[in-house]
């Protein structure tokens, strides 16, 4: 059986491959981007807007809103990072509907390199906000001895990240094919619908862990 | 193995483009067309108050100048009231004194045909006094009115007194001119004889003496010299018959002044 869309190989050259997962996250990829310079190619300025640009703003919009609920002051700075997550997430999760597809995002590998990224993000953007001190400082909080498990508890969360959003999908689609198997009729249906819910809840999740642990770096000396 | 290394750096990758992609055409494009509208709206909102603002500052000074229009009018209508007031006082006179000239022009009018009554009166009278008098002197002593009249004033001139009497003659005698006797009818010989032997024997003098008819005078017969007269009338009769119509007339024309002109003032 298989869990992950790493194992559709369809080139391979040694070490390097082009597998299913990297082939779909490009065509999530060319979706996204086709859409926003399809949908930004004509923006308007005036008052009266049109459908699709209002739909876009008001996504650009709430994830603005989620960013500054959760505690960053400016969230237009990092509306690039956390933006992306949650719709590259909530896109590929979305695209579970299509039959024969397989979401990236139930691949270990995609939902650990997101992990990878908010772990390195977080750095990034707290060196950013409060200096390399100010940072490294911020694992000493409260004591000294509290630094291997400000360590241990940075590297787990990285870690429960991947697996959360690799369990989740990957069971979804896997309950939707045995269900196939074993009850062909409607209930898969159901179950799909709330695979879609699931996959909206856990993009959301993931992007809202990414942002208080973002906020977390940025404001522990506040 | 679950995880591919190779895939997870491949989707590093990827995740990474995307975000510099979307970061070009989605975040940049959208953020900036929201601020652009921001800007709009803000500066419409500003404008929109300046307009309120400008509308405000007209709506009171249109109010004002409504006011303003408002005591103006009043003045106005008031100027206008006084002005009619003044004209119709004006036209009111103006109207009083035509009634007053009407009244005037009515009464005058009224008084000449009062006087070309009361002459038309006295004429027909007098005309009417010789006819009675001639016919009752002729029917009652058989001798003409002019007989009568001559008598009487025979009579005057005989009984006249010597103050009178000296006058006339005195008159008489220093005239050169003839002694004039006039009367309304003309005198038959008989008659100018006896007037003339009258006149001789009273202020003995052989006086000539010139006989006129003149049909205007009322008396009877007149003698005048040199500015002297000596006459025989039916003027006192006369007199009293004008003074009885005169007083009727009179009363007459007061009623009739009170009930005319008096009606046509307003």
């Amino acid at each position: 059986m298989r869990l992950s869309s790493d194992q559709i190989i369809f080139w391979q050259y040694g070490f390097i491959k082009l597998n299913g997962t990297i082939v779909t996250t490009w065509a999530i990829m060319l979706v996204l981007v086709v859409g926003a310079i399809l949908i930004t190619r004509n923006l308007t300025r005036s008052l009266e807007n049109k459908r699709w640009q209002s739909v876009l703003e008001v996504i650009v919009i709430t994830l603005n809103q989620q960013i500054e609920e959760v505690g960053l002051k400016r969230p237009e700075k990092y509306l690039g990072f956390l933006g992306t997550l949650f719709l590259f997430i909530v896109t590929a999760n979305l695209f579970a509907i299509l039959p024969g597809y397989e979401p990236p995002t139930g691949s270990l590998s995609t939902t650990a390199a997101l992990a990878i990224a908010v772990f390195i993000a977080v750095p990034f953007y707290g060196i950013a906000e409060q200096g390399f001190g100010g940072y490294l400082k911020s694992y000493l909080k409260p004591t000294l001895i509290m630094l291997p498990f400000n360590i241990i508890g940075e590297l787990s969360r990285t870690l429960a990240l991947a697996v959360r959003l690799f369990g989740n999908m990957m069971s979804g689609t896997m309950i939707v094919a045995i269900l196939l198997v074993v009850t062909p009729l409607f209930f898969p249906i159901i179950m799909n619908a709330l695979g879609l819910l699931t996959g909206i809840v856990q993009a959301y999740i993931f992007t809202i862990l990414a942002t208080v642990y973002i906020a977390a770096a940025t404001r522990r000396h506040d | 193995m679950l995880i591919d290394w190779f895939t997870v750096f491949a989707q590093l990758v990827n995740f990474l483009i995307l975000m510099a992609l979307l970061k070009r055409f989605l975040y940049k494009p959208i953020m900036q067309a929201l601020t652009d509208r921001e800007n709009k709206i803000a500066g419409q909102l500003e404008e929109a108050r300046k307009i309120k603002a400008s509308a405000e500052r007209e709506r009171i000074e249109y109010v004002d100048k409504i006011e303003r229009f408002e005591q103006q009018r009043e003045s106005l209508l008031k100027q206008v009231h006084d002005d009619a007031a003044h004209e119709r006082e004006k036209l009111i006179k103006a109207a009083r004194i035509e009634a007053d000239e009407l009244r005037s022009a009515w009464q005058q009018a009224l008084k000449n045909e009062q006087n070309r009554l009361h002459r038309e009166l006295m004429r027909n009278t007098r005309e009417e006094v010789f006819a009675i008098s001639r016919k009752t002197l002729a029917d009652l002593a058989s001798v003409s009115l002019e007989q009568r009249i001559c008598e009487a004033f025979l009579q005057r001139l005989h009984t006249l007194d010597d103050s009178d009497k000296n006058r006339l003659s005195d008159a008489i005698q220093s005239s050169s001119d003839p002694i004039r006797v006039r009367s309304v009818f003309a005198l038959i010989p008989e008659l100018k004889n006896a007037i003339k032997q009258a006149v001789s024997d009273v202020f003995k003098v052989n006086a000539t003496i010139e006989f006129d008819v003149d049909a205007d005078q009322i008396s009877g017969i007149e003698l005048s010299a040199n500015g002297r007269k000596l006459s025989w009338n039916i003027a006192e009769y006369l007199q009293n018959f004008e003074s009885s119509i005169d007083r009727t007339l009179t009363a007459k024309t007061v009623s009739q002044s009170h009930s005319g002109p008096d009606a046509h003032v307003v």
